[in-house]
């Protein structure tokens, strides 16, 4: 007797010894009492080994021949379905498992035996060491894995499960064949699959909770359904990039981290700078430039103005780069003002400050303002946050523009916003300008409803071009009211109130200007690192 | 051999989630003779099932809860393309250099969220509703079925992965790399 044939025998010992072995107890009597079973197994093994039930339809599966193929059994045709040592043999193991399971009737048996990858094999990976044809090797775990891929979770459920190791030797060695158990026997029941299984398996959405608000899903006027669009990488090497800095020394000081970056994101890169005169030789000893041109727009100091509008300057730039091109033009000035000087550049992709709604010839815009702009560090309090007395009230402002209004005793004109501040010191300034004839109120601060006075009434004049401001700190957080009173005897004149300027005083939170040039060249490098392209397919 | 296809399903949110991968696995190993493993969290590994479930187990393999990150990275490594949703997937396969394709649904703009990478193709379809912010899986409260994504067909995004396989690979830019 050969080895394999041996080895067969031993499989078909264990078979038989496991099913004798569960033979008594109440489910496999059931099983094996049923009219019609098919028991399934690998051809070539001993054909004198007895058959689990003497009712049982014996079939001889011949693998790889017969993989992905259906039995010719028709559905629901068996009472239980019996597969001994055959599913490790199979490819398609989902295919297998799920054709078995189909000629199941509700109430049917699926009978699966394996060889235990710990009993028998004793390896972590293929081959076996007893059969080269195993394809797969099993743990009670790995069986039902692929149970679950191949069937669906509601037409079935796992009866029986054992790792069966019943008078396995664990001293013996690994390289030789067990003895005793060494498999895994799993038994499903075929169930009537519960009327909600489709919508589970589909994943349908639970109805909304009554009473949930629905969020609107609007289609903007005129908006209609276009086409797919794809946005594809496009494969970009930045070879060549002009810089441009083209103000004073301080200016390229505070430019050096950004330069500096742009080098480390492209250290192969032919970097040109384009910066006034004055700033060549720092320009030249920072030694990251491959070349330095020099162009004065600005003077060294502040002496001459800016040439904005000069033709000839113009000219003088655009001769400068003629017959230059770069894959990259960067602005490193925050301010605007040189932003027509990068237009010029000719330049695959032109990367600054501002937005693409100001600058449309910018590739890569940061859209940040110059935060030396007036009113960034403002936090704008709008005038629906208050309440008014006299006059009307929009969401831009509050507009008292009748005759003037003369008041006996002081009154609350407008009050608000009842904003929450935590401890600091504050500076509130109270946008509120006369329309004509300039006039004075009281202005306080209060909290808690009123009930506890933050800084006493002060008078102010109302008048163009200069604001109300009141400062004021806080140890701990209230709930903060600003008031305008008329005065005593005084007439109220027509004025717009347009809200409040809340800033914190001693603080900026705001970038600098060395950060907000790194954060440009930052984006420059990300940028050109992937580059797109935008299609549309027409479908 | 059989390119490999890697394909994460599903993502955080139902909104994000492209309806047609069974389609686009099925057209995969139909037209690209490929193999397509499916990749995601356990959680997932029961939609993956239904949604290979009657497919030949060499060619659609559900890897889903089955392996860690780094080895998510190891067959993203090996693969002909990715194709993921708007999703983690997508993203770490784009950092990784891989082909991917990434399907967009309204409610995100690619443009602040897609993944960035030298092979890197986003699908999104302009639907008069874009955007709606409706993220999660609040798949009910879309009026319109999803159409943002159901308008993306399997026919057009197997034409990507054709574009993306037979591309030559484009290594990230030097000294970019260690950057990202």
């Amino acid at each position: 007797m050969s080895g394999s044939e041996r080895n067969m025998d031993d499989r078909v010992r264990t078979v038989a010894s496991s099913f004798e072995r569960l033979a008594d107890t109440a489910l496999f009597r059931r099983i094996l009492s049923s009219k019609c079973i098919l028991e399934i197994r690998l051809r070539g093994h001993d054909p004198s080994a007895t058959s689990i039930s003497h009712r049982a339809t014996r079939l001889e599966l011949d693998y790889p021949a017969d993989e992905g193929k259906a039995l010719s059994f028709p559905d629901e045709s068996q009472d239980a379905v019996l597969s001994s040592y055959t599913l490790q043999h199979i490819v398609d193991y989902r295919g297998a498992i799920a054709d078995w399971f189909r000629l199941l009737r509700v109430g049917g048996f699926l009978v699966i035996n394996v060889p235990h990858q710990f009993l028998y094999e004793r390896k972590l990976s293929l081959p076996s060491r007893f059969d080269a044809s195993h394809k797969r090797f099993y743990t009670a775990a790995s069986l039902l894995m692929e149970i679950e891929e191949a069937l669906d979770p509601h037409d079935y459920r796992v009866r029986y499960l054992e790792d069966n190791d019943e008078g396995f030797d664990y001293n013996a060695e690994p390289q030789k064949p067990p003895s005793g158990g060494h498999n895994i026997i799993v038994v499903l029941e075929r169930i009537r699959r519960p009327d909600y299984a489709d919508a589970v398996m589909e994943d349908k959405p639970i109805e909304r909770v009554e009473g949930r608000a629905r969020r609107p899903v609007a289609i903007r006027a005129g908006a209609s359904d276009g086409p797919t669009v794809i946005i594809r990488s496009k494969p970009h090497q930045v070879r060549t990039i002009a810089v441009m800095k083209l103000d004073h020394r301080g200016d390229f000081i505070l430019a050096k981290p950004a330069m500096s970056e742009l080098r480390r994101y492209f250290p192969s890169a032919a970097i040109t700078l384009i910066c006034g005169q004055w700033n060549a030789p720092d320009a030249a000893a920072f030694g990251i430039f491959d070349d330095i041109l020099t162009f004065n727009f600005f003077s060294e100091t502040r002496v001459a103005a800016p040439k904005w509008q000069d033709a000839q300057t113009d000219a003088e730039f655009a001769e400068m780069m003629r017959g230059r091109r770069f894959d990259l033009a960067i602005d490193l000035r925050v301010d605007l003002d040189t932003r027509k000087f990068l237009s010029m550049i000719d330049a695959e992709h032109r990367a600054g400050f501002g937005n693409q709604m100001r600058f449309p010839f910018l590739d890569i815009d940061l859209p940040i303002a110059n935060p030396t702009a007036p009113d960034r560090e403002k936090f704008l309090i709008g005038p629906e946050r208050f309440f008014a007395k006299i006059g009307t009230r929009d969401e831009r402002k509050v507009l008292y523009n009748r005759s003037s209004y003369f008041t006996s005793q002081p009154e609350f004109l407008i009050w608000g916003p009842y904003m929450t501040l935590g401890p600091g010191s504050y500076s509130v300034e109270v946008d509120v300008v006369p329309l004509g004839w300039r006039f004075s109120v009281d202005i306080d601060l209060a909290a808690n409803a009123g009930t506890e006075l933050l800084k006493r009434p002060q008078h102010y004049t109302v008048r163009r071009k200069v604001l109300p401001r009141l400062d004021f700190d806080l140890k701990e957080p209230k709930v903060v009211e600003v008031r305008v009173l008329s005065r005593k005897h005084r007439f109220v004149r027509p004025f717009r109130f347009n809200g409040c300027r809340l800033r914190m005083r001693n603080q900026w939170k705001g970038p600098h200007q060395q950060e907000l040039m790194y954060m440009l060249t930052s984006l420059v490098g990300l940028r050109m690192n992937s580059p797109y392209t935008v299609s549309e397919v027409a479908s | 051999m059989n390119p490999q296809i890697v394909m994460s399903p599903y993502s955080n949110g139902r909104m994000r989630d492209w309806p047609e991968f069974r389609k686009l696995a099925i057209l995969c190993v139909k037209e690209l003779d490929a193999t397509v493993e499916f990749v995601g969290s356990s959680a997932q590994r029961h939609a993956v099932n239904a949604l290979i479930r009657a497919l030949p187990a060499d060619r659609y393999i559900n890897h889903c809860g089955r392996l860690s990150w780094v080895q998510t990275g190891a067959l993203i490594r090996t693969a002909a393309c990715v194709v993921s949703n708007n999703s983690g997937i997508g993203h770490f396969s784009a950092e990784l250099g891989a082909p991917v394709v990434s399907l967009f649904a309204a409610t995100h703009s690619p443009f602040e969220w897609m993944p960035r990478g030298s092979n890197v193709s986003v699908m999104v379809r302009r639907t008069g509703c874009t955007p709606c912010r409706l993220d999660g899986n609040l798949v009910s409260y879309c009026p319109y079925n999803r159409r943002c994504l159901t308008a993306i067909t399997p026919e057009d995004v197997l034409g990507e992965i054709r574009q993306l396989i037979a591309l030559p690979h484009t290594p990230v830019q030097p000294g970019c790399a260690d950057v990202l």
